[in-house]
């Protein structure tokens, strides 16, 4: 009798430990954006995992990353940049189990889809702000209605984007022309010298309503951004757009509007794919998801400069910048 | 006049301790909606029936339910599921709109695949009410099953998360989507409709004055109209 009583009691002290909160392992980059998301994502879900936050510096090697890995043993990652995304996919390939099948959520990290294309132990919200989601919130601050968008883009990196982009606008009724510019070949000289003859032609053509700038180092660089992109954005009508809210700034002058990434709701979108995990969903199936909630910047001095009236009543939400 | 000075004396005491009572009143409001959280948040606070009343509007439910937890408010405006979950307060007043306190949410989809038959096996995105396990649950007894449940923070959420396949279905309230079709033309389907369920309700702590609760009724019209509702209606104590 006093055997099983035994066993119970030991089950009992044992409890404790099998209910013990999964560990995260979050690594990231130190600067303000990155401790908005990790704000966020300690109140979502900081109650129900035990987190470790490790911060990567630019020296960072892959050694740290492994180490740091090894010694906490986490349940599972969260990955906040593209250099912890790369040494994660590292770390899969190691030869033990544990690194094989360790998982992750990678967020504020460039060309996801692109980076996790067949891999089975990473999903991932994409940082870049959709097409869509920057038009359709544009449109529903202008008078003007908007049936054709310009894009220019690299074939080579972002034919999927510009894809997937035409056909959610295309539900919108908004045509997104896009122009591949490594026409000319892949190089940065190339893609340049593609803009520079044809950038003014594209935008002069009388059926464009705005031009979506993709953020990209190649397409907009040091040597071309003020005398090719900012110049052109001056030199017509045409309304420039970006997800990226620094080119909609006061003394930028080049974006008439952006819709960036709204950082503490990218802390609560993450949190949700994280819990999905621990429910038992396998990353695969989660794959790459979209940055829902974003920021939106209008630059009233270039709206005036390319003649835009906007809707004030449905600018509640708006920052509203150079009035 | 020694006896009149401390009936004096008292009557200053209890009307300071009245006064502060009052001043300590808080009312923190969580609905989901399309009107942003300073505009209902001015609304409230100009409101002359709330004047002395700490106001706090919410923009996530996260937020709203850990104030809740730590501060106890004396009141708070929220979504009628909201008391499934929490038992310390009562619903007092129930919010109305165009004469009705209730509704169904609609269950839109895009692509004619996801169907009513395929719900248990898609996801379904819906605004953050009640937390992770109480959205589930909730959605679960007055929807059906789905095989997963996304929750999102904000209305405006809904239709990217729905068009860039985020979620295979949304779940929202038909007048917050006849908002949202001024912003996006995406053609959806109505998939389903979920059981009746409340428009937001005011409730009290349990053990809160009569002359508060009527205090509360007062309310104005424009106030209501700013939050996105046209009518204040007193719930009967049967219906508390």
């Amino acid at each position: 009798m006093k055997q099983p009583t035994h066993l119970v009691l030991l089950l009992l002290l044992m409890l404790p430990l099998c209910a013990s909160a999964e560990k995260l392992l979050i690594f990231r980059q130190g600067s303000v954006n990155f401790e908005e998301v990790t704000k966020a994502i300690r109140e979502e879900i900081g109650e129900d995992l035990d987190i470790v936050d490790h911060v990567l510096q630019k020296e960072s090697q892959y050694q740290e990353f492994h180490d740091k890995i090894r010694s906490e043993k986490p349940d599972m990652l969260l990955l906040l940049d593209n250099k912890a995304l790369s040494f994660a996919k590292k770390f899969n390939q190691e030869k033990d189990e544990y690194a094989k099948n360790l998982k992750a959520v990678a967020a504020m990290a460039l060309n996801l889809r692109k980076e996790l294309k067949g891999n089975k132990n990473i999903c991932a919200i994409e940082y870049e702000v959709p097409a869509y989601t920057l038009i359709t919130s544009y449109r529903f601050i202008v008078k003007k209605n908007i049936k054709n968008v310009l894009v220019f883009y690299r074939g080579s990196e972002h034919s999927e984007i510009i894809k997937n982009a035409q056909a959610q606008l295309k539900k919108e009724n908004i045509t997104l022309r896009a122009i591949d510019a490594e026409a000319y070949g892949t190089s940065e000289k190339q893609v340049n010298f593609f803009l520079q003859r044809n950038m003014l032609r594209e935008i002069y053509r009388k059926d464009i309503d705005l031009v979506w700038v993709i953020s990209d180092s190649i397409m907009l660089n040091n040597n071309n951004f003020a005398s090719l992109w900012v110049s052109a954005s001056r030199r017509n009508k045409v309304p420039f757009v970006s997800g990226i809210q620094k080119f909609s700034a006061q003394e930028m002058q080049f974006c008439a509007y952006s819709a960036s990434p709204n950082h503490q709701d990218l802390g609560a979108q993450v949190s949700e794919m994280i819990f999905s995990l621990i429910d038992g969903e396998e990353p695969e199936a989660l794959s790459v998801e979209y940055i829902l909630s974003v920021r939106k910047t209008a630059n009233m001095k270039k709206m005036n400069n390319n003649n835009v009236e906007v809707n004030k009543d449905n600018m509640s939400d708006v920052k509203v910048i150079g009035k | 006049m020694h006896v009149k000075n401390r009936y004096c004396e008292w009557l200053f005491l209890l009307t300071i301790l009245w006064v502060s009572s009052l001043s300590s009143a808080e009312l923190q409001v969580y609905c989901t909606s399309t009107i942003p959280v300073n505009e209902r948040d001015k609304a409230l606070k100009a409101d002359s029936a709330l004047t002395g009343t700490n106001i706090t509007v919410f923009g996530k439910f996260r937020e709203f339910e850990s104030s809740v937890k730590s501060s106890k408010p004396k009141y708070i405006l929220i979504s009628s599921s909201f008391l499934s979950i929490n038992k310390d307060y009562k619903a007092v007043y129930q919010l109305e709109l165009n004469g009705k306190s209730s509704f169904k949410y609609l269950i839109l989809s895009t692509k004619p695949e996801w169907t009513k038959e395929k719900m248990a096996s898609g996801s379904v995105g819906v605004v953050d009410e009640l937390g992770r396990s109480g959205t589930k649950k909730y959605v679960q007894n007055n929807v059906g099953k789905f095989k997963k449940v996304k929750r999102v923070t904000k209305t405006d959420d809904l239709m990217p998360l729905l068009v860039l396949e985020n979620a295979n279905y949304i779940m929202i309230r038909p007048d917050n989507y006849e908002i949202l079709k001024k912003k996006f033309t995406a053609k959806t389907q109505k998939i389903a409709e979920s059981k009746t369920v409340g428009y937001p309700i005011l409730c009290v702590l349990k053990d809160t004055p009569q002359g508060e609760i009527d205090a509360l009724g007062k309310i104005t019209p424009s106030t209501l109209k700013a939050l996105g509702y046209s009518n204040l209606k007193k719930i009967s104590g049967d219906n508390k």
